[in-house]
């Protein structure tokens, strides 16, 4: 019988080839056999009352030896776990912990840091705060006989009304997605992954779970090099590397792309936000022994559903020079949607909908948005994405936009109606909005809102936002106007509102007041 | 001669175009404080680039080096070809 726990992969490598190294953060490494005792003992940590019925587990830590442990101990004891990162807002942090009601909370130094205050209050009973807490090992134990519907994790997401989302994903997803990256790439003992993505990033999946399923080392990259890792690429000579377009893009622009400066790498993956051509190409110069993929990937879907390999010549999306989304990856179904859930033919622009078994079982306590967003069409669920696709006629997938109002701010995502629900607070008023600018290259830089409260600085506003999202959701322009503008439909015109904010910056005007805009 | 005065014009011109106009002292961290960001990062080195003569190219660097007017200053005292 197939034992679906996400641990047992990692287990069986400790028992095959134990000495073998399968993680290193911060110049200390961990072999398969000490990864698997540290896993033990937090699993036997979290079992301490053996009749306590599955829960969540909450880990608060990133980029520490306590992260990984957690995640896999968690997954041991067949609990699932929801990744908390350490730089969110004490209010943010309350929130989520009180919607998730762990059973219990693990952390790390930046962890332990963050739990103060409301946060604190909102925490359970058991918290661990050092590895040193955990009790010995015991070798008989082994990780829990899980099914494929159990719970493997719960990520959050950017909610249009202002509460952040849970999405559950079961084991079975991380089992497929394993399986399809093995069968795609057929990673083997000797590869060195990146884990350049946070734990509360979905691409973290693929990272750690492919990694230690091959065998194979991860190495976590600091927060310090995460913008320029080209040094750390090369000090570790790592193989697999998976990261946002925007580290290619800033890489190249500071010159940091040289002809072959990357002849490990073997295989590149980037997701997040859309892929630009130039910053593909220049990337693949730079490392000429490795493909190079352009991944789609969705939160409700595990984490990576399509792929497009860079080739000569490259498919590129039409007038906006980004490569190709291309095919969904193994197991997947993918369909374009019309707005009543019917299959559109190849060339016709629709919803990207898409079904397998790494969709999630749905949104945390939200049956209603769960039956909208995974409908049930002739037996089968499918995930609507959201996205705005066509099919070429080769079969790929381009990605032309949304269809609603999420947007992208440097690769995380983010619903607008959550920033708008925040500044409606902070400015008494409905009459806020929120918009993505300035974008370059495909991918949005960050926030800009307007709202029409007299008397309120920017600086203020921006304060009390922090105080309530997580950093990349805080507008960077803040400007009052005399009213939003709207459309002829009654909805917040954001399109005149990202012209506006365009207009002002051709005219260099980052000082000077916007047209007709009263600043602050 | 390093011009500690353009360095400090030059963040206050990028904080100033996010509407950040919170003081800034030269030790504050900047850059893992999200006060500026990568593109930003990228507007220094251009100005580094042409002011000092810094070849980015051949240097392996992080982004702490960045990290506030004080790091740049270092930055450059190390980084920038000695000129007669």
């Amino acid at each position: 019988m197939t034992n679906f726990n996400f641990s047992e992969p990692m287990f069986r490598h400790a028992q095959a080839e134990g000495s073998r190294l399968a993680l290193s953060v911060d110049g200390q490494n961990v072999s398969y056999s000490e990864l698997a005792a540290l896993s033990q003992r937090m699993a036997a940590w979290l079992n301490q009352d053996p009749v306590r019925p599955r829960g969540f587990v909450a880990i608060l830590a990133s980029r520490s030896i306590e992260a990984y442990v957690g995640v896999l101990g968690t997954g041991w004891n067949g609990d699932a776990y929801v990744p908390l990162n350490p730089k969110l807002p004490e209010d943010r942090l309350a929130t989520l912990l009180d919607i998730i009601q762990p059973v219990a909370l693990i952390t790390d130094e930046g962890g332990r840091k963050a739990l103060t205050g409301r946060a604190l209050q909102a925490a359970p009973a058991m918290v661990l705060n050092s590895l040193d807490d955990l009790p010995v090992f015991n070798p008989q134990d082994r990780p829990r006989q899980m099914e494929a519907e159990d719970r493997a994790y719960m990520i959050f997401t950017s909610g249009s009304t202002g509460v952040p989302k849970g999405v559950v994903v079961p084991l079975r997803a991380i089992h497929a997605l394993v399986a399809g990256m093995q069968e795609v790439y057929g990673f083997g003992p000797h590869d060195r992954f990146s884990k350049a993505y946070n734990l509360s990033f979905d691409g973290s999946i693929h990272d750690m779970f492919t990694c230690w399923n091959a065998g194979a080392s991860l190495h976590p990259v600091p927060a310090r090099q995460l913008m320029a890792p080209a040094k750390f690429i090369q000090d570790k000579q790592l193989t697999m590397w998976t990261s946002v377009p925007s580290t290619a893009v800033f890489l190249e622009r500071m010159k940091m792309l040289q002809p072959g400066a990357f002849p490990s790498l073997r295989y590149t993956i980037f997701s997040g936000e859309p892929l630009p051509l130039r910053s593909a190409q220049a990337w693949q110069k730079a490392a000429p022994n490795s493909v190079v993929d352009n991944i789609c990937g969705h939160t409700e879907c595990c984490c990576f559903s399509t792929l497009e390999r860079l080739s000569d010549p490259p498919n590129v999306t039409p007038k906006l020079g980004l490569v190709a989304v291309g095919k969904p990856l193994p197991g997947f179904e993918a369909a374009v949607f019309d707005k009543d859930c019917r299959p559109l033919p190849p060339g016709q622009e629709g919803e990207l909908a898409l079904s397998g078994p790494q969709v999630a079982q749905g949104y945390f306590h939200d049956p209603e948005r769960t039956a909208t967003r995974f409908p049930s069409i002739n037996g089968k669920t499918w995930y609507r994405t959201g996205d705005l696709v066509v099919v070429d006629e080769v079969g790929s997938l381009h990605h032309l936009g949304r269809i609603d109002n999420q947007v992208k701010i440097l690769g995380h995502r983010v619903e607008l109606g959550e920033v708008e629900s925040h500044l409606s607070a902070i400015c008494g008023t409905d009459a806020v909005a929120a918009v993505a600018w300035p974008v370059e290259h495909g991918s949005a830089r960050g926030i800009a809102a307007f709202h029409t409260t007299e008397g309120l600085p920017a600086q203020e506003i921006r304060d009390k936002m922090t105080l309530r999202v997580p950093r990349y959701m805080v507008p960077q322009q803040v400007r009052r106007l005399e009213r939003i503008p709207l459309t002829e439909q009654g909805k917040i015109d954001r399109a005149t509102l990202k012209a506006m904010l365009d207009l002002a910056s051709d005219t260099q005007a980052s000082e000077a007041e916007l047209p007709r805009v009263a600043v602050r | 001669m390093i011009d500690p005065d353009a360095v400090r014009e030059l963040v206050g011109s990028l904080l100033r175009q996010k509407d950040d106009t919170g003081p800034f002292a030269d030790s504050d961290s900047l850059v893992s404080s999200g006060r500026l960001d990568s593109i930003d990062i990228l507007q220094i080195v251009v100005f580094l680039e042409s002011n000092y003569g810094i070849d980015f190219a051949d240097q392996q660097f992080d982004q702490e080096d960045f990290d506030s007017i004080a790091r740049i200053l270092t930055l450059i005292e190390l980084r920038a070809p000695a000129r007669k």
